[in-house]
């Protein structure tokens, strides 16, 4: 008797005959294709727009902590991270967000906290954001008192943000999270972690408006998208097509707009708590229409805010151009290393030494050394420009401030904007250093 | 019953002669366009390999089938117990050895003339030069300013020989900028058939994260990336996709024999021309996104034509207002 495979004894105990015993040792084979997925792109119809759960954290330390996060850890993202003191090393920056918020309660609150939120009121918020943003399969911004204007001028009509949904779900989903939170499965691991939009804060724009309530025009957000951001984790995405990057850019405007309404309207009733009664469907709805009402207008006023820089006083073909770049240069140095109202405040020893510092997301940030050339905002001269004048939207001690009153022509200062540029133009090459007889060794 | 097992079997090699029979005549489905100088060498060992191994696997497998045919249980018929078979043995592995060291011996010249240091084009004026920098998941490329290009043009200019000679070793002030585009220029050996050293294009490859491996399908180029490694990568185009298009700006896709450009059609969902868009990818799995590594290759009919395009791109990086 020769011994048959295992298997086989196993299948000759089914009680069939031999043709559905074949059937059925091959099914198995012929159902795995399926497992594969035959998914459509965009998202099931039944998922939902989480709710929020991590604390609102209203004002940020300005303690440096030495060291940043550890990979695979964010400082902050739940309350109970704040709970854990015993484990966490005094350099670390957990420990010292526990610290800043033992000594200024009141400054963060923590949706879960049933005390605080009671949970009716809490199902009026969520169900209000609902109505108002739809679903990740059928995203739409309903409800704001300038509706079309948003739908024509800012593109978030229900079919660009569907395109741009399904987008979203292929190339950003991963870092940016299902309600663009920024804590995708990636996220932690990498160091700027992901942009949180739901504080609706964006860092490289070009819009003049003053920064509490800067937003991004539709250009820079697809330069953003295009480009990436080199120095971070985010890639370009130039291989894509124009049409598809600008129905990624009205979905992240939709998300950002959806969690700065949710995170404002829980601010409010988490503060000022509303009477159960009194907080029905109608004011939960008119609440958030308010706040969709004004941020809207923010960023339909951002389209039109484009800061246009100063002619630039100098005339590359000139004869003179070499001396006035010198001259140029050595302006913007001095400013740059002046401690007190300068770059070097932050930009310690050329951003060589720079500390971090906590953002508005509760990460950290860091003033970027700027003798590595490696810019996150982009490198033209113009997109120097417009950081020098209007700064960095970092929110909390990463803000960086516009300089646009303090250089000229508007400032007292004795460089103007484009010595600054001229001067962080040439900082990280040597050669243009020796050139200009600049020394930062 | 039991061999009829075997017709299965055959079934499956006359199934697989009939594709690879089929595969090179079908459009799309065999080598992409090959423009590369040494790509003929590169084809032919692919083509070498590919039909001898084609060629012992349909000889293995119709030895299988037969066997498989003539040797099915019989009742009552017993097997015959050999040891082996020693002059069988010799010759199987005596040809297999000797057709590795052929192939070993062919590959020798190829090697030498694509991966050797001492083969590399000398970073001088003539030389396109570009360092391009891998990381996840994107490539990130820095050209010399066109500038550069008009000091390193003249000979005589000794600083100029030095600066092209140590450029690839750090950034410059006057670098162009690029995500994702590799731009060079063709060489075209009509127009010139008595150069013997045309242009060539030597990169720099450098990786900031994880290995990536740099990519040219069109140009039969392929090279790993390794961390904390600079690796020079050369290759000569022959024949060129970008022109200025009917708004005058750069694009790729363009065919100079038919004079057409590659169009996709939205209602049939079909490209024509597609040959003529090439990609630059990444051929080492790199993290979650590495299928989203890729880039475009866009090859410059001329100096003059790439000289122009690079100054529109130093216009671009250089804005002020």
């Amino acid at each position: 008797m020769i011994p048959r495979p295992e298997a086989a004894n196993v299948i000759a105990l089914v009680p069939c005959s031999k043709v559905l015993r074949i059937a059925l040792t091959a099914a198995p084979f012929l159902l795995l294709p399926l497992l594969t997925g035959c998914d459509t792109q965009s998202y099931s119809p039944d998922l939902k727009y989480g709710p929020r759960t991590d604390p609102l954290l209203l004002t940020t330390p300005t303690a440096e902590p030495k060291f940043p996060d550890r990979p695979g850890q964010f400082p902050i993202m739940t309350m109970t991270m704040l709970t854990l003191r015993d484990s966490m090393d005094k350099d670390q920056a957990q420990f010292q967000l526990y610290e800043y918020f033992q000594s200024k309660k009141g400054d963060v609150l923590d949706p879960n906290d049933t005390n605080l939120l009671k949970s009716k009121v809490r199902k009026q918020v969520d169900g209000a954001i609902r109505r108002m943003f739809g679903t990740p399969a059928s995203p739409t911004v309903h409800g704001s008192e300038n509706e079309t204007r948003l739908q024509t001028d800012l593109l978030l009509d229900d079919t660009t943000l569907a395109k741009g949904s399904e987008l979203y779900r292929i190339h950003c989903l991963h870092c940016h999270g299902l309600t663009g939170d920024g804590r995708g499965q990636t996220s932690h691991w990498i160091n700027p972690h992901p942009r949180d939009y739901r504080q609706g804060n964006f860092k490289f724009v070009s819009s003049s408006q003053p920064q509490g309530v800067q937003k991004p025009r539709r250009a820079d957000l697809m330069r953003t998208i295009k480009n990436g951001l080199d120095g971070s984790a985010m890639p370009a995405f130039n291989v894509l097509i124009d049409e598809e990057l600008e129905a990624m850019a009205s979905y992240v405007i939709h998300l950002s707009l959806r969690g700065q309404v949710e995170f404002q309207l829980l601010r409010t009733v988490m503060q000022e708590p509303p009477s159960e009664g009194e907080f029905t469907p109608d004011a939960a709805d008119a609440a958030a229409e308010a706040l969709l009402t004004a941020f809207g207008q923010n960023w339909l006023e951002a389209q039109k805010a484009e800061l246009t820089p100063d002619p630039y006083p100098f005339d590359p073909s000139s004869p003179k151009y070499e001396d006035e770049m010198q001259a140029s240069i050595k302006r913007g140095y001095t400013f740059f290393i002046d401690t007190k109202d300068g770059c070097a405040k932050c930009h310690v020893n050329f951003g060589r030494d720079s500390t971090f510092r906590f953002d508005a997301w509760g990460t950290l940030a860091r003033p970027r050394d700027l003798t590595q050339g490696i810019y996150r905002g982009g490198r033209r001269p113009l997109d120097h420009y417009w950081r020098v004048s209007l700064g960095i939207n970092g929110g909390g001690a990463a803000t960086m401030n516009p300089f646009r009153d303090t250089l000229k022509p508007r400032g007292k200062a004795e460089a103007s904007v484009w010595d600054v540029v001229n001067f962080v133009q040439i900082l990280p090459y040597p050669a243009m250093r020796a050139k200009y007889g600049i020394n930062i060794d | 019953v039991q061999k009829y097992w075997s017709v299965v079997f055959a079934v499956v090699v006359v199934l697989c002669a009939g594709m690879t029979i089929l595969a090179p005549a079908v459009g799309g489905w065999w080598l992409p366009l090959m423009v590369s100088s040494f790509g003929g060498e590169i084809d032919f060992l692919f083509n070498l390999i590919l039909w001898i191994v084609t060629f012992f696997f349909f000889l293995t497998e119709a030895l299988m089938v037969y066997a498989m045919w003539k040797y099915a249980h019989v009742e009552g018929r017993k097997a015959a117990y050999i040891h082996g078979n020693h002059s069988l043995e010799f010759w199987w592995t005596v040809v297999p050895a000797v057709i590795l060291v052929l192939i070993g011996v062919l590959q020798i010249g190829t090697w030498e003339n694509i991966k050797y240091q001492t083969r590399m084009p000398k970073p001088d004026g003539k030389t396109q030069q570009m360092d391009v920098a891998a990381r996840q998941w994107e490539w990130r490329i820095r050209y010399p300013s066109p500038e550069a290009y008009a000091r390193w043009a003249d000979p005589a200019n000794e600083q100029a020989k030095t600066e092209a000679e140590r450029w690839g070793e750090a950034p410059h002030y006057d670098d162009i900028h690029l995500v994702n585009e590799v731009h060079v220029w063709a060489h075209d050996k009509k127009a010139d058939p008595n150069d013997k050293d045309p242009q060539k294009v030597l990169i720099h490859l450098h990786t900031r994260d994880v290995i990536h491996s740099f990519f040219l399908p069109n140009m039969r180029l392929k090279q790993d990336a390794l961390p904390g490694k600079v690796i020079p990568v050369w290759f000569q185009a022959e024949d060129y996709n970008t022109a200025r298009n009917e708004a005058g700006v750069w694009q790729d896709g363009y065919d100079p024999k038919k004079g057409q450009w590659a169009e996709y059609n939205e209602k049939t969902d079909e490209w024509t021309h597609l040959d003529r868009i090439w990609d630059l990818a990444c051929a080492e799995f790199c993290g979650s996104r590495h299928s989203m590594m890729k880039g475009k290759l866009y090859v410059h009919k001329n100096r003059a034509d790439f000289l122009e395009w690079l100054q529109s791109a130093a216009k671009a990086q250089n804005v002020r207002k």
